[in-house]
Parts: structure tokens; sequence; C-alpha cells
């Protein structure tokens, strides 16, 4: 039976491998504490209990994932707790906080499914640790989906312009986040099972099935054009906003149970 | 807004709850009780045959769409088929 190392790869996949996992466990962390955050805003109990669940599930995709990332050299600790600003590789679909419970929904479904996409091109990945926590997040993200879907559904009952409002404008910094998809060296180095280019697809297909549940036409604009500060390794422009850092930076490294 | 995405009738509600048989006498005639049961990854129903609630476990093991799953033959079975779930 062969055995995988990430030492084996060549240098510049193993790069890349590396900065799609952290892109994906940064976006969960800031995720996780965006719904940390809006649980007071839930219109009702199931509300609570379902944000309350989904940062639960979100901040433990993104712990599993440094656990992960710890074969690339790094340690834990600083993962976790050791990084600045303008190392936190979140999607920038996260950095403005939500604008209305419309904006929340919008912005959640479009985080969550573009962070899937990108996870389940690890579905089929020769090592069976991360191809099977990118199954596990896919289950968890299944149900995530759907409550976001039902929301949908219920934002289509009162007419849901605000609701395709917001993923309109959210939707460019998604999308965004695919960066240059015309080359994709983890897919031909057998690392990702399909191309970026088919995954970035994959999402826009997804989301465009959200009007059907609003039943209003949706008309997604491209993705925003990167700008200077665009670092592609980060699926990102510029660093992290102190304000959004202080929000989900390690407060007391000091207690850390070594 | 005020309402919450709970409906009455399981099936309404849900694809994934169609297949949802009470655990003590089969019936398929229950109605949804709580989205949550005692954990957030139950859903709660009640029979209206026996009268019995029980819990349901969401995690039936299914994966949102993705291209990558059209390889996945092994996965893209297992959710088509995913029995009849009982808790």
């Amino acid at each position: 039976m062969e055995t995988y190392s990430i030492a084996d790869l060549d240098p510049a996949v193993a790069k890349a491998l590396e900065s799609d996992l952290l892109a994906v466990a940064d976006t969960k962390l800031v995720l996780g504490n965006w719904f940390v955050m809006c649980v007071n805003n839930g219109r009702s109990l199931p509300d609570f209990a379902a944000l309350l669940g989904q940062s639960a599930a979100v901040l433990g995709h993104a712990r599993s994932l440094y656990l992960y990332l710890v074969n690339f050299g790094h340690t834990y600790q600083h993962l976790e707790q050791g990084r600045g600003a303008d190392a936190i590789a979140s999607m920038n679909l996260l950095d403005a906080p939500p604008q209305s419970w419309e904006d929340f929904i919008a912005s959640i479904y479009l985080a969550e499914q573009a962070s899937w996409m990108l996870m389940s091109g690890f579905l089929k990945h020769p090592d069976r640790a991360l191809a099977g926590l990118a199954e596990k997040i896919g289950q968890e993200t299944y149900f995530h989906l759907k409550y976001a879907n039902g929301w949908a559904a219920l934002f289509a009952e009162s007419g849901g312009e605000a609701f395709i409002e917001a993923l309109s404008a959210r939707y460019p910094l998604a999308l965004a986040w695919f960066g240059d998809t015309g080359h994709d060296p983890l897919h031909e180095a057998g690392q990702r099972s399909v191309p970026l280019s088919a995954l970035k697809e994959g999402f826009a297909r997804e989301v465009a099935k959200i009007a059907d549940v609003v039943r209003l036409p949706l008309d997604l604009p491209d993705a925003v054009e990167p700008g200077s500060d665009w670092r592609p390794q980060s699926r990102r422009s510029g660093p992290l906003s102190e304000r959004l850092f202080e929000v989900i930076r390690f407060k007391d490294p000091e207690a850390v149970h070594p | 807004m005020s309402k919450t995405p709970v409906r009455a009738g399981p099936e309404k509600l849900d694809d994934d709850f169609k297949d949802v048989r009470c655990p003590h006498c089969e019936s398929a005639d229950i109605t949804l009780v709580s989205l949550f049961g005692s954990s957030v990854s139950e859903v709660m129903f009640r029979c209206l045959a026996c009268h019995t609630f029980f819990n349901w476990v969401k995690w039936q093991g299914r994966l949102p769409a993705s291209p990558a799953l059209d390889e996945r033959d092994d996965v893209v079975r297992a959710t088509a088929a995913s029995p009849a779930s009982r808790q």
C-alpha cells in the first residue's frame, strides 16, 4: 500500500495545498465568529439553536483543518493563536458585518457554499485523512445550507427582494475567492480531483438555484477585479480589519493549556 | 420577520423527511415537533398513530452538490439509497 507524505510533494504543490486549506480554515474561523456574534439576532429558539450549532460545527472545521496543517510544519498554537490580522486568510466576503437579517443569511450561504466547493475538491485526496475531513465537513455543511435555504423560502413569502439584493452584493466577493482558475497546479498534481474552474462553475450554478427558492430573477454580477493588494495564496485582498481581528483573535494566550 | 423555518407536515418542510417512520409502529403518519431534539443534530417528531415522540438523527451522510461528487459514485449511491432514516 502506498503511503502519502506531504514531504514527497513538489514544494510548489505542497504550498498550494497548504494555502488552500488555510484559506478554508480561516474562512471557517471568521464564519464561526459571525454565527456567535449574530446568535442574539435569531428570530426564534430554533434559530438560536441552529446558529449555535452551526458556530460549533464551523469552528470545529477550522480547528480540524489547523490540526491537519500541522503536517506542513506549523504548530497548532501558531495557527490558532499566533497570527496577526495580516496573516489571516479568510474570505473578503466576510470582512463587512451583516447589515440585515437577509444580508446575514445571504453571506453565510455564500461562505458555506464557496468553502464547501473548495473542500469537495479534496474528497478523493490521496491522503485519506484529508479526504475524510472533507467528507465530514460536507456532511455538516449540508445542513447549514439547508438552514439558509429554509430562510430563503421564508424571504420569498414577503417578496425576497432584500435577500436577492444582499446575495447579489456579496456574490462577487465570493466568486473572487476562487481566484485565477486558469491554471490549477493541485489538479495537475492529482491533489484535487476536479479543476478549480469546475468548482467555481459549480458554485455559480448552486447559487443560481437559490433564485428558484426565492422565485425572483437573479442576475449575478461577475467577480470583483483583484486589486493590487490581492494575495492569491491567501485568496483575499489586504489584511483583516483591526475591528474584525479583535472579534476573532485569540484573547488570552496565557490561559492556553499546553 | 417573526416566522421561523418550522412548518407542520415534515414532507412539506424538507424532502429529507419523507422517508422518516415511527421507530415503534413504523407508521409514516408523523408530524414535526421541533427541528431540534435533545441535541442540535436531532429532529423531534411525534407519531400520530401511536402518539410516541421520537428523535431522528439528521446525520444521514448526505453531501451538498459539487462537481467533485460526479466522480464519487460511492457517495452518490449512498446519498440516493439512504435508508428509511429510522432512529
